[in-house]
């Protein structure tokens, strides 16, 4: 669906129609699913914001401006969705840190755990799942979204200069890394 | 080749192998369909009592302002907790003054959009002694005019377990529209925002200074339905979705009345100083319905100084099974 597509079914999905709900989910759902996924690196959080960011959309759709492209737009929905997620998460993690301590690891389920290493299998990406959260949706929404620094400040409601320093932090991590990595296999390969 | 070019060539090469697992769509239609029979929101704020305070004036802290007294009416889930005091300052000229901000504000936002602001006439209606640690703004939006009366009442049925309405025909009321809101200001949540406000006024000397705001999760849905009576007064029927527990918390000068509804608790109330009103008047009855995954609390109001308790008892019996 092209983006000028998109607009009369906005407008009903407004009004609760539910056939304008679902062509609208059917046409961006694997592009949100998408970015869902490189921002939470997890199958079955990116599953839980997924049905977060539909179950909005029709309270948030007021603040769409049709000026704007709509699955930019719904990009940034989901990206701010995704990083209440984290928030969530890390103060539930603090509360039940002694809980967690106490209990059996969580046995994820080791087929989803090898389709998502298939799926992300990238030396660098596998680094970028590495950074903080912070740094990792600033890198997912500048070098997967190809969004300006300017929009992602937007998208994420922080300062531009916080958005440039971040970035900055990020590719020069991942430089290190992939530079320790390198001397790592050189080594090993004159290890010998 | 440069790290930049590396993550977008990975990302791009990543995005054709990713896959959306099987059962992803049932498990997002159940979620929404979940949440709109009123079920509990998943997230880290399940089982923790919130406390909100009402919309209208003092919506961020009340704590340490001694109230002449409260009525109060609640079921398990929801609490309402209407404080009195004669504390709050109020003049009719200053109220003028601040509606003619909002409306302002309200012009220069687009259709869905919100904001808050912040003045000096609306700090000069905060009690006293007013602790310089403690923020304000008032909440302003210009919501989506929902104007044909079948669509809001379908869509008021997908969002509001067990939903009431009161009967048109008996009251002789007319559907004016329904809006996503509550009946007058909202709640404010965007602390920082607030600060940045206040700063703008006390210290920066601006005359009004207000911010759009943008919230992705309505934390606190509201929805009006406005109404005409046959005399042409508008009669407010706002609706509160309350799935978690929480207490509500309203500090005002109005005058309260505690009241059974066809065997409901219910609370009338009178405010005279209610600054958002045209005439300065807010007169309202207000009961909790409890849904078995939800609270809804309705309250049916006027700003018409010919709507009386009577009438807006009539209109909420109406509203409710014998």
């Amino acid at each position: 669906m092209q983006d000028h597509e998109f607009h009369p079914w906005l407008e009903k999905l407004i009004l609760g129609d539910s056939e304008a709900y679902r062509r609208v989910y059917e046409a961006t759902k694997d592009d949100v699913y998408r970015l869902l996924l490189f921002l939470l690196n997890d199958r079955e959080d990116a599953g839980d914001v997924l049905g977060e960011v539909y179950l909005n959309l029709p309270r948030s759709l007021p603040g769409y401006r049709t000026d704007q492209p709509f699955r930019k737009w719904l990009n940034g929905m989901a990206a701010r969705q995704a990083s209440n997620w984290k928030r969530r998460l890390w103060r539930k993690g603090r509360l039940f840190e002694k809980a967690k301590r106490l209990a059996p690891e969580s046995v994820a389920s080791p087929s989803e755990d090898r389709l998502l290493e298939k799926e992300l299998s990238s030396e660098i990406l596998t680094l970028v799942n590495r950074l903080p959260y912070k740094l990792r949706e600033v890198v997912v929404l500048r070098h997967y979204r190809e969004c300006t620094l300017e929009e992602i400040a937007e998208t994420l409601g922080i300062p531009l200069g916080t958005v440039k320093s971040r970035h900055h932090s990020a590719l020069a991590k991942l430089r290190a890394w992939l530079g320790k990595d390198h001397v790592l296999k050189e080594k090993m390969l004159h290890a010998d | 080749m440069r790290i930049e070019e590396r993550l977008t060539e990975a990302y791009r090469e990543a995005a054709g192998r990713v896959t959306i697992p099987n059962g992803i769509d049932a498990r997002v239609g159940r979620r929404i369909g979940a949440s709109r029979s009123g079920g509990r929101r998943t997230g880290g704020r399940r089982g923790r009592t919130k406390w909100l305070v009402l919309a209208s004036l003092l919506a961020l802290l009340v704590m340490g302002f001694t109230a002449q007294y409260f009525v109060k009416i609640g079921d398990g889930r929801l609490s309402l907790e209407l404080s009195v005091t004669d504390r709050i300052r109020f003049d009719p000229v200053t109220a003028a003054a601040v509606r003619d901000q909002l409306r302002e504000v309200k012009s220069r936002l687009a259709v869905g959009e919100k904001a808050l602001v912040y003045s000096k006439e609306i700090r000069s209606f905060l009690p006293e002694p007013w602790d310089k640690e403690m923020h304000y703004a008032e909440y302003v939006s210009n919501p989506v005019l929902h104007t044909d009366a079948g669509e809001w009442r379908a869509r008021l049925a997908s969002y509001v377990p067990g939903l009431l309405l009161p009967d048109e025909k008996e009251n002789g009321l007319a559907f004016v529209n329904g809006t996503d809101e509550f009946a007058y200001g909202g709640v404010v949540l965007e602390t920082d925002v607030v600060k940045r406000l206040n700063a703008k006024v006390e210290e920066e000397g601006e005359t009004l200074a207000w911010e759009k705001i943008v919230r992705d999760e309505p934390l606190f849905p509201a929805y009006t339905t406005l109404y005409e009576d046959p005399a042409g007064n508008e009669i407010k029927v706002t609706m509160q979705v309350v799935a978690e527990k929480s207490k509500y918390v309203g500090l005002s000068k109005a005058d309260q009345e505690k009241l059974v509804l066809k065997g409901r608790e219910a609370v009338f109330s009178v405010n005279d100083s209610h600054y958002f009103s045209d005439t300065n008047r807010y007169a309202s009855l207000s009961w909790i319905d409890s849904q078995p995954d939800a609270s809804v609390l309705y309250t049916v109001g006027s700003s018409s100084p010919s709507v009386d308790k009577e009438e807006l008892v009539s209109i909420a019996e109406t509203m409710l099974e014998p």
